[in-house]
């Protein structure tokens, strides 16, 4: 009896348990049950892939393994170290230090190879498992560099186009809710909500990887030959004003974050000012061809190559006497460029160097872009004159200069430089085109021609004899100038440019080198002429057997 | 059927994303400065085609002339024994010819 008792008695405080948990405390442990079993998991959106203009890759996003390690489930240590320091190429020790921690998960290595990957699969230790990590990846590591920038560990571009194009390329989130088991592995079937992630859009560049490549080539052996501080060229389509070429050095490898200088990340060719010296002649002598103010056959005397004016004297770097103004810019004289430029003033120069561009920013689509420090006529002071027109107290950038040197080669017009020529969905699809700006006139047609047979005549007879071609006519103006330090001119650092374009009597590409502080040799004709020369050489067979 | 589905589409991402390592890897190779460091290392010269070198042939363009159509036309005309194409082989008929 006392057991029967003892049962109904049991069985009512059971009932009475369960009645409490299932009907007056349902919705406590409901909530806690939801929570244990409903999740809702972000999935990453994939960050669009930049290409260049004949779509070749040049960046993208890759899931790539990392193995870690549950240590406290692996048994035999020492073996599971020798197996995995032979398949991940780690040291044995290194491993087996990191196995012997108490520890639940502990990386063993990030971001491995495929070859790793297969290996470490195959060799099946309980307690070695690996994630998919996201990681942006360069096929051309150095190539671009400063063109196409960097990301930071989230996806989130830090410079160049990563960073301008950001809010393209990164793409949404998408989130899924869903029941988990009590391994937490997501129930497929047991979906509430989904929202699909939209992957990020495409770039298409302008750049072409096989012109960039030939540019930096060349660049960098100009970089290393002359113990240069820095280097940087473009090429430009002077029709279109497409990049086919920026680069820079020093420069870095974009698959490797870490090993990148402060020196090394600057896209020097947008971010950096300097007096342009004898390159700046181009404009001086459309101006003064444009408004007829001198012709190419006018004669002036150069004075033998010093010449003083007030308290100043200028210097040409070779003694010329009478020579005409063809053979002025020719060969580069200074003496003879000012008397030229004294013809029509200080108002129609500061015309041309507005129209030229060198007072506003290009425009191109890339972050950080000065525009040069260059002061309006009002403020110009009594020996400008003197200076401007040899492309000093004026300072530029380089692609500033391409634009200039575009407008004699493409019949006087300037147009807008343009480093992207697309943006597409995933699919394909063109979100966005990028069509060719072109703001202004410069110069008439006339004076186009003219130019182009002055710049002609300096690669043929002139200060540019390295930049000539093999199968190509060329045209280009070399420049030198003193860089100035501590406000006043420096007697041993200068910065020697060559600008010009190919052929002559059809331009097809622009090109812009710009070496900073070239030693022992420093003027432009000896150390960017010969790059161009090569640049161009390489660049049009490419395109001519395309 | 959950795990099921699970597997299926880890197995398939696992493909997806190894399909992008090769493509990337296939990049990597391809790279024209890594092409071009190994053919240096190698002593090997290569250079573009100069000018002369590339000749670019124009896509021939077939005209066809009405005479060469009517021409066309009367020979269908003329061959009146065509039935007996039945009786022997289109090949045999082109070797007597």
């Amino acid at each position: 009896m006392a057991v029967f008792v003892f049962f109904i008695v049991s069985l009512s405080i059971l009932v009475l348990r369960l009645l409490y948990i299932q009907v007056i405390r349902y919705g406590f442990y409901k909530s806690i049950a939801d929570n244990q079993h409903n999740v809702s998991v972000e999935i990453p959106s994939k960050r669009g892939t930049i290409f260049d203009r004949n779509m070749r890759v040049l960046a993208v996003n890759l899931n790539i393994d990392s193995v870690f390690a549950n240590c406290r489930v692996i048994k035999n240590k020492r073996l599971a170290a020798a197996s995995l320091s032979k398949a991940l190429k780690i040291d044995q020790d290194k491993i087996y230090r990191k196995l012997e921690l108490d520890k639940s998960f502990v990386w063993l290595k990030r971001k491995i190879t495929l070859e790793e990957s297969d290996a470490v699969k195959k060799l099946k230790i309980e307690g070695i498992d690996m994630v998919k990590e996201s990681e942006r990846s360069y096929p051309d590591k150095s190539l671009a560099c400063h063109v196409i920038g960097t990301v930071d560990i989230d996806n989130n571009g830090l410079e160049g186009l990563e960073l301008y194009y950001d809010k393209y390329l990164k793409g949404e989130s998408g989130w899924v809710v869903s029941t988990q088991d009590a391994k937490r592995k997501i129930l497929e079937s047991y979906q509430y909500e989904f929202i699909p992630p939209k992957n990020g859009f495409n770039i298409v560049l302008s750049i072409d990887e096989v012109i960039q490549s030939i540019a930096e080539r060349e660049l960098a052996l100009a970089f290393e030959k002359f113990h240069a501080k820095a280097a940087s060229i473009i090429v430009m389509d002077p029709r279109t004003g497409d990049v086919l070429a920026m680069a820079n050095f020093p420069n870095y490898d974009l698959n490797d974050f870490k090993g990148r200088s402060q020196e090394s990340i600057r896209n020097r060719a947008i971010n950096d000012f300097f007096e342009p010296g004898s390159v700046f002649k181009i404009v001086t002598a459309s101006a003064a061809l444009e408004e007829k103010a001198v012709s190419l056959t006018d004669k002036f005397d150069c004075e033998n190559g010093e010449w003083r004016i007030g308290r100043r004297t200028l210097h040409d770097h070779t003694p010329h006497g009478i020579m005409t103004f063809k053979e002025i810019i020719e060969k580069s004289s200074n003496i003879g460029t000012v008397k030229a430029a004294a013809k029509f003033g200080q108002n129609i120069m500061y015309k041309y160097i507005k129209l030229f561009g060198f007072y506003d920013k290009t425009g191109i689509d890339l972050p950080g872009e000065v525009a040069g420090m260059n002061r309006p006529v009002a403020r110009w002071s009594g020996v400008s004159m003197y200076a401007i027109p040899m492309g000093q107290e004026v300072t530029t950038t380089a692609i500033q200069l391409a634009c200039a040197i575009a407008v004699i080669a493409d019949n006087g017009y300037i147009v807008r430089p343009r480093i992207v020529k697309q943006i597409t969905d995933p699919a394909g699809r063109v979100i966005k085109d990028f069509p060719v700006i072109v703001p202004r006139r410069v110069i008439s047609t006339d004076t186009v021609l003219k130019m182009r047979s002055v710049l002609k005549g300096v690669v043929e007879t002139g200060t540019g004899k390295k930049a000539k071609l093999e199968d190509y006519t060329a045209g280009g103006k070399t420049g030198t100038a003193q860089k100035v330090e501590n406000g006043v001119y420096s007697p041993d650092h200068f910065v020697g440019s060559f600008i010009g374009f190919a052929p002559v009597e059809k331009p097809v590409i622009a090109v812009v080198v710009s070496i900073d502080s070239p030693h022992p040799i420093y003027f432009g004709g000896d150390v960017a002429a010969p790059v161009f020369k090569n640049v161009v050489n390489d660049t049009l067979r490419y395109l001519n057997s395309r | 059927m959950s795990y099921y589905i699970e597997k299926k589409e880890k197995a398939l991402n696992e493909i997806l994303d190894r399909n992008d390592q090769l493509s990337y890897n296939i990049k990597n190779l391809e790279s024209p400065s890594r092409l071009e460091r190994i053919l240096v290392s190698k002593n090997i010269n290569i250079t573009f085609p100069r000018k002369g070198h590339v000749l670019k042939m124009a896509k021939p363009v077939i005209v066809y002339r009405a005479q060469d159509i009517r021409q066309v036309g009367l020979e269908r005309k003329v061959n009146i024994f065509g039935f007996l194409d039945f009786f022997v082989s289109r090949a045999e008929a082109q070797a007597k010819e």
